[in-house]
């Protein structure tokens, strides 16, 4: 009898104890669930001429997979692991000015592909206003970072360019 | 026997002279028959005055940090599945201003979370300048777009959220 109230009693306290410790994570927002952050399957580009402005990504051998009826063009990437998508820019904006390097733009995204020099010489053809070639002092890669005709910059790397990270 | 010979002579014909024509007249063109395929899109990069500070932000959300020095801090995907690289900006130039709504932003990436609701109550804890939520008509999922106190927006989606995307 008084091993099952010194039972009830633990398990009393535990639950008071676990309470008060949830409540107190709720106020400092330390929870022990934290959301995990599982891909980056999509990249939006937002201009005032998506179908304009998808010609450029089509001449670099991007594949368009449909345009909707509002006029934004959806490009999958291979495998369907990701997708670039060419959106309407809010009407009351400009897309950035000329940049001269690949640190003057905030978020850049990084694709993987094939053949960075058939990349490279198909954006020259199709009169990128920007092309700078980083190379990384620790493993022997290049990454190149191309702008498109309104000066958004992506980075353009070998496949499997950092082995810490298994891409398809 | 006679017209065998000629059938090789053809062959050697067309292989060494018309084929390799061809695909010099593609390289000038721009049209050649391989195009570089984009394979993903594992690495978005961010680029602040004070990536140390920012990162503080993407911390708060619950992104986890692989490593970091004095030019930048690295955060890992899940299951090292992508990365966001938060580094250096150009020194000449600044962060994007204000924006009312995810159209203003030229590039935006999306992530997918395992918890939305998680996310948007840590941003709003860590002081979020801008939180958007667009309902898909076509799928009914929701996608928050959420700015840093740079002013940069990022998109975050429920796994899972293009049954057209294959995501780990």
């Amino acid at each position: 009898m008084s091993i099952r109230n010194t039972f009830a009693a633990t398990a009393l306290t535990m639950f008071a104890l676990l309470g008060a410790s949830t409540s107190a994570q709720e106020v400092t927002g330390n929870t022990t669930s934290a959301p995990l952050f599982t891909s980056t399957p999509t990249i939006l580009l937002r201009t005032p001429e998506p179908a304009l402005l998808s010609k450029f990504y089509e001449a670099l051998g991007m594949r368009i997979a449909r345009v909707s009826e509002r006029g934004s063009v959806f490009i999958y990437l291979e495998g369907n692991v990701g997708s670039l998508e060419i959106l309407n820019m809010d009407p009351n904006t400009q897309p950035g000015g000329p940049k001269t390097s690949r640190t003057q733009q905030g978020v850049v995204a990084i694709f993987e592909t094939t053949d960075q020099e058939e990349v490279v010489r198909r954006a020259r053809v199709a009169g990128s206003p920007m092309i700078e070639k980083w190379t990384s002092s620790q493993a022997e890669i290049s990454i190149y970072y191309i702008a498109d005709p309104e000066n958004n910059i992506f980075g353009f790397a070998p496949r499997h360019h950092n082995s810490n990270i298994p891409t398809p | 026997m006679m017209r065998s010979n000629v059938n090789w002579v053809v062959i050697f014909f067309l292989l060494y002279f018309v084929m390799p024509y061809g695909t010099a007249a593609q390289k000038l063109t721009g049209d050649t028959d391989t195009p570089p395929l984009f394979t993903s899109s594992p690495t978005i990069l961010l680029r602040s005055p004070d990536p140390l500070k920012l990162a503080e932000f993407y911390l708060a959300l619950g992104m986890k940090e692989a490593r970091r020095h004095e030019f930048g801090v690295y955060i890992y995907l899940e299951g090292n599945h992508g990365s966001l690289e938060i580094l250096m900006m150009d020194s000449n130039t600044q962060p994007g201003g204000p924006k009312t709504t995810r159209t203003q932003q030229g590039v935006v990436t999306i992530f997918e979370t395992t918890d939305q609701a998680e996310v948007v109550r840590r941003a709003k804890l860590a002081g979020s300048p801008l939180i958007e939520r667009w309902n898909s008509s076509e799928r009914g999922h929701s996608i928050y777009y959420i700015a840093d106190p740079e002013n940069n927006i990022f998109g975050f989606a429920p796994r899972y959220h293009n049954p057209n995307i294959d995501v780990p």
